[in-house]
């Protein structure tokens, strides 16, 4: 049906653990442990940012759900949550997924980073640039709320460019 | 004061949550007590710059109560987080002009958790920027077939009464109106606190509304508040244990 591995996947219906009309959750087919599954939204998004509001909220409230459900199920001591969004933080498959991961402790799995020494100047800068960014978006939203669509497909080129994705 | 182990097997676990709110870090930074690098902030959660990046403008999310694991999470909260989270995705993409961001989040030690509140990390991405958060495969489709219908069991017994709780939400606003119009045809003297329908035979009859008509919006407040009361009581008899087990950790 469709060209997207993710598309495929949920449409395999012996792989999904559960679905409703906005999201799907299947068991990975590359696990990172047993366990491991993907939530994804039904409708074909690339990145998070593309994904409408009501539907990246169910999306991650069915992963907390599928997290709670890995505790219980596959007695584990933690899940992780990751998304990796946009190619630069990872992402292969051009359909927003959320990944849930169970953890035990001694998995081998590194899933953490080094902490990076900034100067305080460049701190001030990334804090007021991302303060800008956010403060500048409710009114945007406002305006554009039916717009976002075509702005998001159109000549957004950062978007654009996240969805070249292979 | 320094507690004994003693102090704390005596202590209620109302108690030995109360003096995990009032030692943990995040909550201090939600009420102000310790200064932080503040980038979002609404009446639910608030979101600062790390103090230990692993990028530059990496952001930690988190809910301004506390809660030490995400299963906690009320639906609504972990709702209105991640929603939050999208936004300041985006504004990581665009203030830095960058191709990524990760979104991460540790439940539990063994997943990397180190403090006991619930945490959302943003880290803005390029390319190549030393961080390693790649996802190897270590399982196979194989056992992943048999792990499945006993996750799939689970999340339909757990779906059925959790899950779709949203849905039921919207269903009775949209059945209201359309009573009240056919009421207003049929042209029936309309008594006060009476809900009048076209019932199965086609006549129109009363039922006597739940608060007899009455606006009370203060009430009504109360009352959905006393609902997420119950709700949160519910969940944690199903995950209780097991989130003892997770939050136990910490203490």
């Amino acid at each position: 049906m469709s060209d997207c591995e993710h598309c495929r996947f949920a449409e395999e219906k012996e792989l999904v653990v559960f679905e409703d009309e906005l999201v799907v959750a299947v068991l990975a087919k590359k696990p990172v442990a047993l366990g491991h599954i993907l939530v994804m939204p039904k409708q074909h998004v690339t990145i998070l940012e593309q994904v409408p509001d009501n539907v990246a909220e169910r999306a991650f409230i069915i992963a907390n759900k599928v997290s709670t459900a890995l505790f219980d199920v596959l007695r584990i001591n933690g899940t992780n949550i990751i998304v990796e969004n946009g190619t630069a933080a990872g992402q292969t498959t051009p359909h927003f997924a959320i990944n849930v991961i169970p953890r035990t402790e001694n998995d081998g799995l590194k899933l953490s980073w080094a902490a990076k020494r900034f100067s305080d100047e460049q701190i001030s800068m990334a804090e007021m640039q991302l303060q800008k960014e956010i403060q500048g978006a409710p009114e945007e939203q406002k305006q554009s709320e039916e717009k976002k669509e075509t702005t998001l497909v159109g000549d957004n080129e950062l978007v654009n460019h996240l969805k070249r994705i292979p | 004061m320094a507690l004994t182990e003693d102090d704390l097997k005596n202590m209620s676990p109302e108690e030995i949550a109360e003096l995990q709110k009032k030692n943990c870090v995040f909550c201090q930074i939600a009420s102000g007590q310790v200064p932080a690098k503040k980038i979002y902030e609404d009446e639910h959660c608030i979101a600062v710059l790390d103090i230990s990046p692993a990028n530059l403008g990496h952001m930690l999310l988190f809910p301004k109560e506390h809660y030490s694991v995400m299963p906690q999470l009320p639906d609504e909260l972990t709702g209105h987080i991640f929603g939050v989270a999208k936004k300041l995705s985006q504004a990581a993409l665009k203030a830095f002009k960058l191709r990524g961001t990760t979104i991460f989040v540790a439940n539990g030690m063994a997943a990397g958790q180190k403090a006991p509140h619930v945490l959302v990390h943003i880290i803005p991405r390029a390319f190549e920027d030393g961080i390693h958060l790649e996802l190897p495969q270590n399982s196979t489709e194989e056992q992943q077939r048999k792990a499945r219908n006993a996750i799939k069991a689970y999340l339909e017994r757990f779906g059925s009464r959790v899950i779709k709780k949203p849905a039921a939400k919207t269903a009775p606003k949209e059945k209201a109106p359309e009573k009240e119009g056919k009421v207003a045809k049929v042209g029936v003297k309309k008594e006060k606190g009476y809900l009048y329908f076209v019932d199965k035979e086609g006549d129109i009859a009363k039922a006597k509304m739940a608060r007899g008509g009455k606006k009370g919006k203060k009430k009504a407040i109360k009352a959905a508040k006393k609902k997420t009361v119950k709700k949160k009581a519910v969940k944690k008899k199903d995950t209780g244990e097991l989130l003892d087990d997770i939050a136990g950790l910490f203490r």
